[in-house]
């Protein structure tokens, strides 16, 4: 009985899998795990840009997300600026410029085609 | 009643064998398809005596030459596939990584792909390794030309071609570092004698963002970015025109002392026309995948459409998914064959950039 509701529920597990896959092959988008995360978010999208002598707000985030996309990484790091609590930082190592990007940015970002 | 539930766990095992083995088959067919698997190949390039005969290419190899796109080595088989013009390199942690991605990238290549960075001064892709003076530092016109000589000699030694820089946009407010200091004319002399510097390594240097105006603050709450272009931001250009090997379009709805009617620069035949006029180089548009762009127009489609038609000669598109690129060099290669772009006009662009990589062409 038990191996019985197991398998049942492996297979719908992998029939839903399996429709997932057949969508995708097909160009179907469905919302992913980031998209969803940020329309969840109830925060206003922030990013930051860290100069060697100021934070300053940028306000044109699809170009933030192009240059944290740049950047050699970004990493979770909780940071508490002028402009809120952010919690991704995109930043080369040995660069003076810096973008701070509060989860909502970030998510906003993971959305954009040049992220991969 | 043994039997029945015997027979239920059999389907069920059934069930679960057929439904993994075509998941295991859907995603490896996902997988292939990312990989860009079912992208057909190009035909083979004949260059007889460094000579490309354009008559000999496809349409579709012509227009992906008058592509960049991110140098992504996961991309790797698929750009090359493409035969696509140019790859740009974003930051890397270690120098060996630039070396070994450009040598993969150019590996058995008839036509060697473009390959490009942002190596401004403060916007420093190789900051992890080699330190750079941000340009708002240079004031002597000697300066600017070592700068651009030194960095010139550094990319060309790890296989670069085009950098896009200087920045000649006169108030750099974002940043407060990309653009040179001083005035119209100032900021003209010293990209011009930084521009000899680089070019003379071998490098193409790339005037940005014509035609001025991108680093200003913009009200967040206004959703089409616009601007009044004055007269002095175009002068840097002016004075490079004979100089510099490329210049940058940038996604402003312009209006003043040049007017882009009302559409992004880049997607305006009144903003690139009139560039072609004066100056002979390549122009290249800033990355089409950026949102301002993108929400201009109804579609996709209509983004690609425009921006070649516009007359530029490179089109930045820095989006990840080999299909969709694909699908860019399908879109706009209908849209010259219905007479929507003009063969010669693609033509014209792709000779200049066959000649900029060194080969002559027929």
């Amino acid at each position: 009985m038990y191996e019985k509701r197991v398998l049942m529920v492996l297979n719908v597990s992998l029939a839903f899998m399996a429709f997932l896959l057949l969508l995708a092959f097909f160009d179907v988008t469905v919302p992913n795990f980031g998209e969803v995360v940020y329309r969840l978010d109830q925060h206003t999208p922030l990013c930051v840009l860290v100069l060697p002598e100021e934070h300053h707000k940028m306000s044109d985030l699809p170009r933030c997300c192009l240059e944290a996309r740049r950047q050699v990484l970004c990493q979770w790091k909780v940071e508490e600026t002028v402009f809120g609590e952010t919690q991704w930082e995109c930043r080369a190592s040995g660069s003076e410029i810096g973008y701070l990007l509060n989860s909502k940015g970030y998510h906003y970002c993971t959305q954009q085609p040049y992220w991969p | 009643m043994m039997t029945k539930r015997k027979k239920q766990r059999d389907l069920q095992q059934t069930l679960f064998i057929i439904l993994i083995t075509m998941v295991l088959f859907l995603g490896t067919l996902n997988i292939v398809k990312g990989l860009g698997f079912f992208i057909p190949s190009q035909p083979s390039l004949l260059v007889v005596n460094n000579t490309i005969n354009l008559e000999e290419m496809t349409l579709e190899q012509k227009i992906a030459q008058m592509v960049i796109v991110h140098g992504g080595l996961y991309n790797l088989q698929t750009w090359k596939k493409l035969q696509l013009g140019g790859v740009h390199l974003f930051a890397m942690q270690r120098e060996e990584l630039f070396r070994k991605t450009i040598n993969e990238f150019q590996k058995e290549m008839m036509i060697p792909f473009f390959v490009s960075a942002d190596f401004e001064g403060c916007l420093n892709p190789f900051s992890a390794f080699r330190p750079s003076i941000p340009v708002r530092e240079i004031t002597s016109v000697g300066d600017a030309f070592e700068k651009g000589k030194s960095e010139g000699s550094y990319l060309h030694t790890l296989g670069f071609s085009v950098n896009f820089a200087p920045v000649v946009d006169l108030n750099d407010q974002i940043w407060k570092c990309r653009s040179f200091p001083g005035n119209a004319t100032t900021i003209g002399k010293l990209a011009e004698a930084y521009t000899l510097g680089l070019q003379r390594e071998g490098i193409i240097a790339t005037a940005k963002h014509y035609p001025g105006k991108t680093l200003v603050i913009r009200d967040p709450h206004k959703e089409v970015v616009a601007a009044v272009i004055e007269k002095s931001d175009l002068l840097p250009y002016e004075k490079l025109n004979k100089v510099v090997k490329g210049v940058m379009v940038s996604h402003l709805i312009v209006e003043g002392a040049i007017d882009s009617e009302g559409k992004p620069s880049v997607a305006a035949r009144e903003i690139v026309g009139e560039l072609k006029e004066k100056y002979p180089g390549l122009i290249f548009t800033d990355e089409i995948q950026m949102l301002g762009l993108r929400n201009f127009y109804p579609s996709l489609d209509e983004v690609y459409i425009n921006v070649f038609k516009a007359g530029n000669d490179m089109i930045l598109n820095f989006g990840e998914d080999p299909e969709e690129m694909h699908r860019m060099i399908q879109v706009v290669a209908e849209a010259v064959r219905r007479g929507e772009i003009s063969k010669k006009q693609i033509d014209a662009s792709v000779r200049k950039i066959l000649m900029a990589k060194g080969f002559r062409v027929k």
